[in-house]
């Protein structure tokens, strides 16, 4: 297994949800990338953002970091962070740092659309 | 990056010197991670590598470091077929792991750091600090 180290981030709209799509990695260089990214879909206040993780391969505390203060802040404005369909190795990580404790862990995007 | 004399712990073949910065990091974490593809880990084996050298890493620039482009990094591996020990040394003033809070504790939950040391010793078979706290020696089997 080879990562690529890159991350790779789209935006769709879907109704009032934003589903941030990632690919490949984050680690500690990509984890302000993503943070900013977060902050940008989590200011539109009451506003859904899914993390659509099929194609994320890795990410370290530092993109969990990034989850976190996401989740904090769109709680402020009552807001919602969700994941959807993270790989085993990603919900290893979720499941070990007990964050399936505090996110919204969807199998789909379209099952975390569902829910709202 | 610059090859270096051997790691002081013990001698690891493979010795590399990198100033405290991210994009220097990611340039040694990425050779390590070739020798490991070559050496066909498993996947969740590989995970845990990248994410203990990634903690590690980050831990030692951050919060060893704290940036100083004066100070450097130390990266150590030997990969093998068995297994992969890595030692990362940083010039700080060290710290005691024992005293790093339980990041998943109920009242740790919510805070976005503070989760490096725990998935270190969680994804990697052993892990362990020499007296001052400033290098970290991790062994990962290949299984």
């Amino acid at each position: 297994m080879q990562y690529s180290g890159e991350l790779v981030m789209d935006v769709i709209r879907r109704g009032p949800a934003s589903v941030l799509r990632l690919a490949g990695a984050v680690g500690m260089a990509e984890s302000s990338t993503l943070s900013r990214q977060l902050d940008e879909l989590v200011q539109q206040g009451g506003s859904v953002v899914i993390l659509d993780m099929e194609h994320l391969d890795f990410m370290c505390s530092s993109g969990l970091g990034a989850l976190l203060s996401a989740h904090a802040k769109a709680r402020q404005t009552q807001g919602r962070v969700c994941l959807a369909s993270p790989s085993p190795m990603v919900m290893r990580l979720l499941e070990t740092t007990r964050l399936t404790n505090l996110f919204e862990v969807f199998t789909s995007v379209e099952k975390a659309l569902e829910s709202r | 990056m610059t090859p270096s004399s051997p790691s002081r712990i013990e001698d690891l073949p493979t010795n590399v010197v990198i100033p405290s910065d991210l994009a220097a990091a990611h340039e040694a974490e990425k050779a390590l991670l070739a020798e490991v593809a070559g050496c066909n880990y498993s996947e969740a084996s590989t995970f845990a590598i990248k994410l203990a050298v990634e903690e590690g890493m980050n831990n030692a620039i951050k919060h060893g470091n704290r940036f100083d482009a004066r100070k450097t990094v130390e990266l150590a591996y030997d990969i093998s077929k068995d297994r992969a020990v890595i030692t990362i040394t940083d010039q700080g003033a060290g710290f005691n792991p024992s005293a790093v809070p339980d990041p998943t504790a109920d009242e740790n939950l919510e805070k976005p750091t503070g989760r490096g040391v725990m998935l270190m010793h969680a994804y990697m078979d052993e892990v362990a600090y020499n007296c001052k706290g400033n290098q970290v020696r991790m062994v990962k089997r290949n299984a």
